[in-house]
């Protein structure tokens, strides 16, 4: 069973997004944000992580770069409900920084469910809708 | 100023939409009644457009002459 890391400060979120990985058959870790979600991911590294950009106590990009240093070849999924334009493109930084895909909310949960697949198939490409 | 709490704003929205959008999703996976679930794609649609619609808002930008909502 693979393990996935779900990062992100809203309460709701957290529970819908680890409804849908449990009901694929993952075995699902909760972090409210970066601080704990390092925490977890310390104690049992997962196979892979996704995790929400802006967050209290530690954000997401900082925390991409934490999971780099920690383990470099996990698979990072970056999300967020942040801005498109200009500066506030935190999603292509994400990208710059390491996360595998990045996915723009408000996004189906059947679709991070294929993108998270998608990342442990053989070659598979970098999917981004930033 | 207001391009950050327009930013602030935008960020909540999406995120609202998303778990609008997730929300719905998971209540298709508990019902088999077709009409029900049809309802919910609906609903689906509708936040996903809500999210369309606020992406193409370059909330970035100075609002021209002010106030958007003086009239």
């Amino acid at each position: 069973m693979k393990r996935i890391l779900i990062i992100d400060d809203d309460p709701r979120m957290l529970q819908l997004l680890g409804e849908a990985f449990s009901g694929s058959g993952y075995h699902v870790e909760l972090a409210a944000d970066g601080e704990v979600g390092l925490a977890l991911f310390r104690a049992e590294p997962p196979d892979v992580v996704v995790t929400d950009i802006l967050m209290p106590n530690r954000e997401g990009l900082e925390t991409i770069v934490a999971l780099r240093k920690l383990q470099a070849d996990v698979k990072v999924v970056a999300i967020s409900g942040g801005g498109n334009i200009g500066p506030s493109n935190f999603l292509r930084l994400a990208t710059h920084l390491g996360a595998d895909a990045v996915l723009a909310k408000p996004f189906r949960l059947s679709e991070i469910r294929e993108l998270v697949d998608g990342l442990f198939e053989p070659q598979s490409p970098v999917v981004a809708r930033a | 100023m207001a391009g950050t709490l327009r930013s602030t704003v935008r960020h909540a929205l999406n995120n609202t939409f998303c778990k609008i959008v997730g929300t719905a999703e998971l209540a298709q996976d508990i019902t088999a009644h077709a009409g029900l679930r049809a309802e919910l794609e609906v609903i689906i649609k509708l936040a996903e457009e809500g999210g369309r619609l606020l992406a193409s808002v370059d909330s970035d930008d100075p609002v021209p002459g002010g106030a958007p909502c003086s009239g």
